[in-house]
C-alpha cells in the first residue's frame, strides 16, 4: 500500500500553517528518513499522515482512498504509529502493551485470539521484550521501553509503520538495532517512515531522505543528494558536513562556531 | 522489590463476589424490626415470583420493603462501582470519581430544586431529570475546564473540586430556602435508602443495567485509553466519542443514584481502585467486578446503616464517608509512596 501526503498544508487552531503544500509519497520496502530542526513540522506532518490531523487544504491518501474518510480502526489496521512519549505510569505489564496493538483487529466483545496470542508472543520476541513480559511497563529502562512500543507497533500488522523519533531514548547499539528493524520491515513490503536527529547512522540506513524547513519540505532524494552541507546549514542552521567516503563508511563533521570541530566516524552498518 | 505482582484472575474474584452478594443480601432480609425465620422469608421470596405474594404483615415486609431497598442498594452500588471506574479510566486518573469531579453534587442540586417544585409544577420524572441535567452541565464544565491543561488530571480534580464547592453552596442556598420540607431535603442529602420502592428500582435497574453492558462494551477501549488520547487514537479509538459515550454513562448512572438515593460518596472511588489492585488494569475483568463490588459494599453498608442502631437508622453516605475517607487518604499515601495507577 502507499501512503501519500498530497499538497497538505495545517495549522493549530487560528496559528500560523505548521505544514505548507507538503507532498509526500511512501512506497513499500521503502525507508524514508525525515529530517528537519525541532519545530520544522515533523510530527504534525506524520499526525497527517496517519489521519490524526486533518489538513486545511490537501489531502492524505492511503492507496487512493482518503484517510480522513476512513475510521480509526480501519487506519490502525494499516498504519502503526511508533510515538515520541508514551506516559510511564500506565498500569499494564508489557505483554498487555502490546497487546494493544491488537484493539484494531478485535472484535469488540472478544477475549484474545489465539492469533492474537501468537502475533503478540512474536512481536514480543523479534524486540527482545518476551522475557518482560509480565513487567510492570512503568518500571523499564527507556529502551525496554521503547522497544515494547514498537513491538505494539508491528502487532498492528500494517502495512505502513511511521516512527516519530524512535532513537531518541536507546543507546548506540539499540538505535542501530531500530534501523536494521526499520530495514528488515521494509524488506518485508513495509512502507517506512522515521523521523531522525542523527546525522552519523541515518544517512546510511535511509533510502529516501526528506529534509522539512519551517513546514515546507525542501528536498526529497537520498542522503547524500539531500544532506548536502549548503542545506544543512540552511536547515539546522549549523556549520556541519557529511563526508561519504566510497559509500562504505561516513563521517559526519560538526563546527559548532565556539568549539573546534568535532567529527565522528561511522561504519556502515546497514547490512546487505 | 519483586519485579512484578501477581494478579488475581477476574474469572475467580467475580463469582466470589456474586456469591457474596448472594449471602449479604439473604442476611439483609432476614435482618431488622420485624423477626423473620428464614423459612418465612424463603417462602415469601417463591411466593412473589409466582406473583402469589399473600396479604399478610410478613410478606409485605419482605416484599414491599426489604426486598426493594436491597435490589436498590445492589442496583445503585453497582452504577456507582461503574460510574467510578469509568471516571478513572476517562480521566486517567485513579483518584477520579463523579463524586470527586463535582458530579453528585450537580445532579443535587438539580434534583433538589425539583423537589422544591414537585407537587406544584412538576411531577415525580421531574427529580431524575434535573438531577441528569445537574449532572451534565457539571461534567461538561469540568471536561471544558480540564481539557485545556497539559496536567488533565490535576486541573480535572482541582476543577472538580471548585464546582463542588459551588454546588454545595447552590444547595444551601436551596435548602434555606425549603422552609418545612428541610428536614426530608437535608437527610436525603445525606444519603440513604429507607424510602425505596419498587419504582426507584425500576428507574435505577434499567440505568445501571445499560451502564454495565455499555462499559463491557467499551472495555477493550478502555484497556487502550490508558495509554493516553494521542496514542489510543493511532491505535484505533475513536477517541472524542469514546470520551463522550463514557461521559454520558458515568453522568447518567451517577444523576439517576443521586436522584434516587442522594449524595452516597466513596464507592464509586474506592471500589474500581481496590480492584485494580486484585485483578490488574484489565477492563474486561475490572467492569463486571466493578459493578459486583460496588453493589456488595453498598449492601453491606446499607444493610449496617439500617440495623446498628435500631430502632434508629443512620444515612448509608454517612457509613461510606466514615469509611471510605480514611482509605481515600490511604490510597493518596500510597500514591505518594510511588504507588501510580495500582
Amino acid at each position: 500500500m502507499i501512503l501519500r501526503a498530497d499538497h497538505i498544508t495545517f495549522a493549530y487552531g487560528d496559528g500560523d500553517a505548521v505544514l505548507r503544500d507538503a507532498s509526500l509519497e511512501l512506497r513499500p520496502g521503502i525507508v524514508t528518513g525525515l529530517f528537519g530542526p525541532n519545530g520544522s513540522g515533523k510530527t504534525t506532518l506524520l499526525r497527517c499522515l496517519n489521519g490524526s490531523l486533518a489538513p486545511s487544504a490537501g489531502q492524505v491518501l492511503l492507496d487512493g482512498r482518503s484517510i480522513v474518510s476512513m475510521t480509526r480502526r480501519q487506519i490502525a489496521r494499516h498504519v502503526a504509529v511508533v510515538p515520541q512519549d508514551t506516559p510511564t505510569d500506565v498500569p499494564l505489564t508489557v505483554r498487555q502493551m502490546v497487546m494493544l496493538g491488537r484493539y484494531a483487529h478485535g472484535t469488540t466483545w472478544d477475549q484474545e485470539s489465539p492469533e492474537d496470542n501468537q502475533t503478540v508472543d512474536a512481536c514480543m520476541a523479534r524486540m527482545g521484550v518476551a522475557p518482560l513480559a509480565h513487567r510492570p511497563f512503568g518500571r523499564l529502562s527507556g529502551g525496554e521501553r521503547q522497544r515494547t512500543i514498537i513491538a505494539r507497533a508491528l502487532a498492528q500488522q500494517g502495512c505502513v509503520l511511521l516512527m516519530d523519533e524512535p532513537n531518541a531514548h536507546l543507546d548506540l547499539a539499540h538505535q542501530i538495532e531500530v534501523y536494521r528493524l526499520a530495514r528488515t520491515l521494509a524488506g518485508e513490503g513495509q512502507a517506512v517512515l522515521m523521523i531522525c536527529h542523527d546525522l552519523l547512522i541515518a544517512p546510511l540506513m535511509v533510502d529516501v531522505a526528506v529534509a522539512i524547513h519551517r513546514g515546507e519540505i525542501v528536498a526529497v532524494g537520498s542522503a547524500r543528494e539531500v544532506l548536502t552541507a549548503q542545506r544543512l546549514a540552511e536547515v539546522f542552521g549549523t556549520t556541519a558536513s557529511i563526508v561519504w567516503d566510497d559509500d562504505q563508511r561516513v563521517t559526519a563533521r560538526f563546527a559548532p562556531q565556539d568549539r573546534s570541530s568535532v567529527s565522528l566516524n561511522a561504519d556502515r552498518v546497514r547490512p546487505n | 522489590m519483586s519485579s512484578h505482582r501477581r494478579v488475581m484472575p477476574a474469572a475467580y474474584l467475580i463469582p466470589v463476589l456474586l456469591a457474596g452478594v448472594v449471602l449479604v443480601a439473604f442476611l439483609a432480609l432476614l435482618l431488622g424490626g420485624a423477626d423473620l425465620s428464614p423459612s418465612r422469608i424463603i417462602a415469601a421470596l417463591w411466593e412473589g415470583i409466582r406473583g402469589q405474594a399473600s396479604d399478610d404483615t410478613a410478606a409485605r415486609i419482605i416484599l414491599g420493603i426489604r426486598l426493594p431497598r436491597i435490589v436498590l442498594a445492589l442496583a445503585i452500588g453497582a452504577g456507582m462501582g461503574l460510574s467510578g471506574l469509568a471516571a478513572q479510566t476517562l480521566f486517567r486518573n485513579p483518584l477520579a470519581s463523579p463524586y470527586v469531579l463535582g458530579v453528585s453534587n450537580g445532579a443535587a442540586v438539580g434534583a433538589v430544586v425539583a423537589m422544591l417544585l414537585v407537587g406544584k409544577t412538576l411531577g415525580y420524572a421531574a427529580v431524575p431529570i434535573m438531577s441528569v441535567a445537574g449532572g451534565l452541565v457539571v461534567s461538561a464544565a469540568v471536561f471544558a475546564l480540564a481539557r485545556r491543561s497539559d496536567h488533565f488530571g490535576h486541573s480535572l480534580l482541582l476543577a472538580g473540586i471548585a464546582i463542588s464547592a459551588f454546588c454545595s453552596a447552590l444547595t444551601a442556598a436551596a435548602l434555606y430556602l425549603a422552609g418545612e420540607r428541610l428536614q426530608t431535603l437535608v437527610f436525603w442529602l445525606m444519603g440513604g435508602l429507607w424510602q425505596a420502592t419498587w419504582r426507584d428500582v425500576l428507574l435505577m435497574l434499567p440505568v445501571t443495567a445499560i451502564a454495565l453492558l455499555g462499559l463491557m462494551f467499551l472495555a477493550p477501549a478502555m484497556n487502550v485509553a490508558l495509554v493516553g488520547e494521542r496514542s489510543a487514537s493511532d491505535l484505533g479509538v475513536h477517541v472524542r466519542r469514546f470520551q463522550i459515550l463514557l461521559l454520558l454513562i458515568i453522568c447518567v448512572t451517577t444523576a439517576v443514584a443521586v436522584a434516587v438515593s442522594g449524595v452516597i460518596g466513596f464507592v464509586g472511588l474506592i471500589v474500581p481502585h481496590l480492584l485494580r489492585m486484585l485483578l490488574g488494569a484489565d477492563h474486561r475483568g475490572l467492569v463486571p467486578a466493578s459493578a459486583a463490588g460496588g453493589a456488595l459494599l453498598l449492601l453491606v453498608a446499607d444493610t449496617l446503616a439500617r440495623t446498628v442502631a435500631v430502632p434508629a437508622e443512620i444515612p448509608v453516605g454517612i457509613i461510606t464517608a466514615l469509611v471510605g475517607a480514611p482509605v481515600f487518604l490511604w490510597f493518596l499515601h500510597r500514591r505518594a509512596a510511588g504507588g501510580g495507577w495500582a
